[in-house]
């Protein structure tokens, strides 16, 4: 079980003035979709629910460190949760569009990790692994995997100091710990696992960054969800980094992916050659892990490629077309590394909507997963298999009567005012199929309140 | 769950010519000359001013 989230950057291009704060608040209190605290929300609940929103698609829609931050609800394959976030694109995109009209300036919204000024953001991948997996021998396999997962993973970032694979990279700075916003680690430790303790962590993987390309969002979680399912069944080769920050700036800056590092057994390999061994561990024991063939041979093409010639991958991967493009624009423009018009084209390609200079590559790349309509039908609608498909039903069927939701609960008031909780502790239970037929049919609070008690 | 949409990759007939030099980008698909023409507002307006106003606060 796996998700994403994304804080996405804001900006009123034409009215600099207006401070980012307001204008997040402003777009998440705007949500066009259904969600708890819409208009048909209860008198009772606090303003704040405004800017803390379940969706009636499962996920979540609030404001965070002053940005608008869309998460996916859980899903159980890479493909669902990269449908999810490409709707949430959609979600924010229209709740900017709405906020716009309200604030009376255009709202932009921008889906990276940067700005020039050194502020970073986030986006998070969590991914469900089971507790009985020794926590060491996570740290250890993570820390390789994410160090080179860069050259396959990265949405590219310019730079005074020239093109960087990755947005962040470069706010790094710990091997591990629990912080998000100072001292960022590679491998975070943060315990919530939204699921029963016993049971279930969540890796919290805090070092990727926000791509525009479905085929590179989805590479990267599946890819991220079957080496971590690996590290649970361990068999993974010892391919510890000798200095995985070193190695990390190392790749960071390497568009040739030919860049050696030294593993702490002495051995000096590229990031292409780790992750080509990986995948040889992963492709052996490719049936006791599950492992998706569209995964494993989109990461093998990825690794082929980027060996052969990183250019082949400027159909697929963010980092590469990107910078086809700002090389392009730089020998256009005579433009040396800190021109700011290159800047630009880097903000440009991540802002969203049609004014986009990424609308222009993707249509003549190979970068879309997902057909529009499953995407719009994934605003509306959640996942029928795992829990969110009842936060969702309820989000969506019970309006002022749903008092609070949240991942692992939800709260009603009944007719005579009484509440109910509803515990929602396990992800993969309250899913269409062990709930749908109990629920059919159902109307009102008391009804779903009664037979979710049998 | 979602489906992936199932299509041949758009391969432009790159003659499997040996690069040498990683001087010009050679892109498998992309025609970024075309790409520039069409954005020139992009890059002919005051770039300076608009990547500076974009300020974030720092996040996650």
């Amino acid at each position: 079980m796996l998700g994403i989230e994304t804080e996405y950057g804001i900006s009123a291009p034409e009215r600099p003035e207006i401070s980012v704060d307001l204008l997040a608040a402003a777009v998440v209190a705007h949500c066009t979709v259904p969600s708890t605290g819409d208009e048909t929300w209860s008198e009772a609940t606090f303003i704040d629910d405004l800017h803390n929103r379940m969706l009636g698609n499962g996920g979540r829609f609030y404001v965070d460190h002053a940005h608008p931050e869309y998460c996916t609800p859980e899903t159980t394959t890479a493909l669902d949760a990269t449908l999810y976030d490409a709707s949430g694109e959609a979600i924010v995109a229209r709740a900017a569009a709405a906020a716009s009209e309200e604030v009376g300036a255009r709202i932009a919204i921008f889906k990276n990790n940067t700005d020039a000024h050194g502020n970073s953001y986030g986006t998070h991948e969590n991914y469900q692994l089971t507790r009985e997996t020794p926590w060491q021998r996570v740290v250890v396999h993570l820390t390789t995997f994410l160090v080179t997962r860069q050259p396959l993973v990265g949405a590219g970032r310019v730079t005074p100091d020239g093109f960087h694979l990755t947005q962040r990279a470069g706010y790094l700075e710990a091997l591990t710990g629990i912080e998000t916003t100072i001292r960022r680690p590679i491998v975070n430790t943060r315990a919530e696992p939204h699921a029963p303790r016993a049971r279930w962590r969540r890796v919290h993987v805090i070092v990727g960054d926000a791509n525009r390309s479905q085929f590179a969002t989805h590479l990267k979680l599946g890819v991220t969800a079957l080496i971590l399912r690996a590290v649970e069944a361990d068999v993974l080769p010892d391919l510890a980094l000798a200095d995985p920050l070193a190695a990390l700036r190392t790749i960071d800056a390497d568009a040739t992916c030919r860049a050696l590092v030294p593993l702490a057994d002495g051995r000096r390999l590229s990031a292409l050659d780790v992750q080509e061994a990986l995948l040889e561990a992963v492709r052996t024991h490719a049936d006791r892990l599950a492992a998706d063939p569209d995964v494993l041979s989109d990461w093998q093409a990825v690794v082929d490629d980027l060996r052969a010639d990183p250019d082949r991958c400027a159909d697929r991967l963010d980092w590469v077309a990107k910078r086809g493009l700002i090389q392009a624009a730089a020998a256009r423009l005579d433009a040396g590394p800190g021109d700011a018009r290159l800047a630009r084209l880097d903000l440009s390609w991540a802002e969203l909507g049609p004014a986009s200079v990424f609308e222009r590559v993707r249509a003549q790349g190979n970068f879309d997963l997902l057909a529009d309509a499953a995407i719009e039908a994934a605003v509306i609608e959640p996942p029928s298999d795992t829990r969110a498909w009842l936060r969702g039903t309820l989000v969506q069927t019970l309006g002022r009567s749903l008092i609070s939701a949240g991942w692992e609960s939800a709260t009603l008031r009944g007719s005579t005012g009484r509440l109910r909780t509803i515990g929602m502790g396990e992800p993969l239970n309250h899913t269409r199929a062990t709930h749908g037929d109990l629920l059919a049919g159902a109307r009102g609070a008391d009804a779903v309140a009664d037979r979710l008690a049998r | 769950m979602a489906e992936r949409i199932r299509r041949e990759r758009t391969t432009h007939a790159v003659e499997q010519v040996e690069t040498t030099e990683l001087t010009t980008p050679r892109a498998a698909t992309i025609d970024y000359d075309a790409l520039l023409d069409e954005i020139d507002e992009v890059l002919q307006g005051n770039a300076e001013d608009y990547v500076r106003s974009f300020v974030q606060k720092g996040g996650q």
